[in-house]
């Protein structure tokens, strides 16, 4: 390469040179943004993404609104979950077991924050409900001491609930960690991800 | 030439009387006459063509031999296009902008870079290559037909169940267990609406229910009783509607 003429902005450069100059340097981040992986095996399921809104059409009726509210929570969890593991994935330089690592912690923070949530909104309806249910006794003569201790009932919902959250978690942890397994075979064997 | 003329006009008479005996002398004379100044026009009209077709084609040659002959006339300190050529080749010496190639010339005006461009440095293309890691990973996670995203649906719909189911039954024990051991009846009561199932529809029928034999939903996502109906008041041995 040699600058010529007065202007030292121009060169003379051969074809190999002006393509690496176009595929390098004269791309957008809009050109990036453009590129559409390539097809693998990924990309035989299709499916939209998740929203992480509760469904309206979920049973019969409308849902209340204590329902709704207590639904959002548990999938603004799951979504902030969604959002960390993507961060994390994005990361280039992290090494695959602290990914693992770090996905474990937020699955586990996820489990337990969504244990505690739900712990706290059956325990809470089950109060109200048993408040009602006794002002709803004494309006037909029947007087009736609130129950002190939790009931059977209560402890058992509270346990299939915070189950149903430790599943989603655990499920997703195995799904991920398949995941990751069979993307560092398909990397090692084939070259992609 | 007016001999030429004079002897044509004569043999045209000839021949015209002996085609055709009863063209009267005026009648052949006008005829060949008129045949004569054609003829004369013809002929120079050949002549015209054919010289215009000698100085096209001259033409023509004189540029096939100047183009065979190398076409430019050769200036001083213009290398042949034998000679070797900065950045194609090899470097022959500085160049001046005349002496430059014309496709050479034609690529450095195609890359005439802005005044604030600075030509990527090895970091600089590292930076490059790392946002579009970035942005492949990003445009991965994003794509909708991920596993990812699939799984999370999945788990996503099984949350809103798992939110919709604690929620219901929260609700509906909460009250129904304070109901227990209590004569009170409890009415059935669905959501009245078009996606109410016959089995809902039989048991609201059926109702009301002691506290003890009150039916489980006989569905997911069965909201009815949601919220609870009003308990009513029994004695023993008989059912009383107690106004409330």
């Amino acid at each position: 390469m040699i600058t010529i003429f007065d202007d030292p902005r121009m060169v003379v450069i051969n074809e190999d040179i002006l393509n690496t100059l176009i595929s390098t340097t004269q791309l957008t981040v809009k050109d990036l943004e453009a590129l559409k992986p390539l097809p693998t095996h990924k990309a035989q399921n299709k499916t939209s993404k998740p929203d992480f809104k509760p469904n309206p059409h979920l049973g019969e009726g409308t849902a209340s609104q204590t329902e709704w509210e207590y639904r959002e929570k548990i999938l603004s969890l799951l979504k902030t979950l969604y959002t960390d593991i993507q961060n994390i994935k994005t990361k280039e330089e992290t090494h695959p077991y602290l990914r693992t690592s770090q996905e474990n912690q937020l699955i586990d923070q996820f489990i337990q924050e969504g244990q505690k949530l739900v712990k706290e909104h059956i325990t809470k309806t089950y109060q109200e409900k048993h408040q009602l249910a006794t002002e709803k006794l004494k309006k037909i003569g029947i007087n009736k001491k609130i129950p002190l201790t939790p009931t059977e009932t209560m402890n058992l919902l509270i346990d299939y609930q915070t189950f149903s959250i430790k599943k989603i978690g655990e499920t997703l942890r195995l799904q991920l960690e398949n995941n990751d397994k069979l993307n560092n075979y398909f990397q090692a064997a084939y070259g992609t991800r | 030439m007016a001999h030429d003329n004079q002897s044509e006009w004569t043999t045209c008479m000839k021949q015209r009387h002996r085609s055709d005996p009863n063209l009267t002398v005026d009648e052949l004379r006008w005829e060949c006459e008129y045949d004569r100044i054609f003829l004369q026009a013809q002929r120079d009209a050949d002549n015209h063509i054919n010289m215009g077709t000698v100085l096209i084609t001259l033409g023509v040659a004189s540029l096939i031999y100047t183009h065979l002959q190398g076409g430019q006339k050769p200036r001083p300190g213009v290398p042949l296009p034998s000679q070797p050529v900065a950045g194609r080749i090899g470097i022959a010496g500085p160049l001046g902008e005349m002496n430059l190639p014309s496709d050479v010339l034609r690529i450095s005006t195609y890359i005439r870079f802005p005044p604030d461009f600075i030509l990527p440095s090895n970091l600089k293309l590292d930076q490059y290559k790392y946002l579009y890691e970035q942005l492949r990973h990003h445009g991965r996670l994003e794509d909708p037909r991920t596993i990812e995203n699939i799984q999370f649906k999945w788990q996503q719909d099984i949350a809103d169940k798992v939110g919709s189911f604690g929620d219901l039954e929260a609700n509906k024990q909460g009250e129904l267990e304070v109901y227990k051991e209590e004569n009170v009846v409890i009415p059935w009561e669905t959501q009245r609406d078009d996606h109410v199932c016959p089995v809902c529809g039989l048991l609201e029928v059926e109702g009301p229910y002691f506290p003890s034999e009150y039916p489980e939903p006989p569905h997911f996502g069965c909201r009815c009783n949601d919220p609870f109906p009003e308990p009513i008041r029994v004695y023993p041995g008989r059912y009383t509607m107690i106004e409330i």
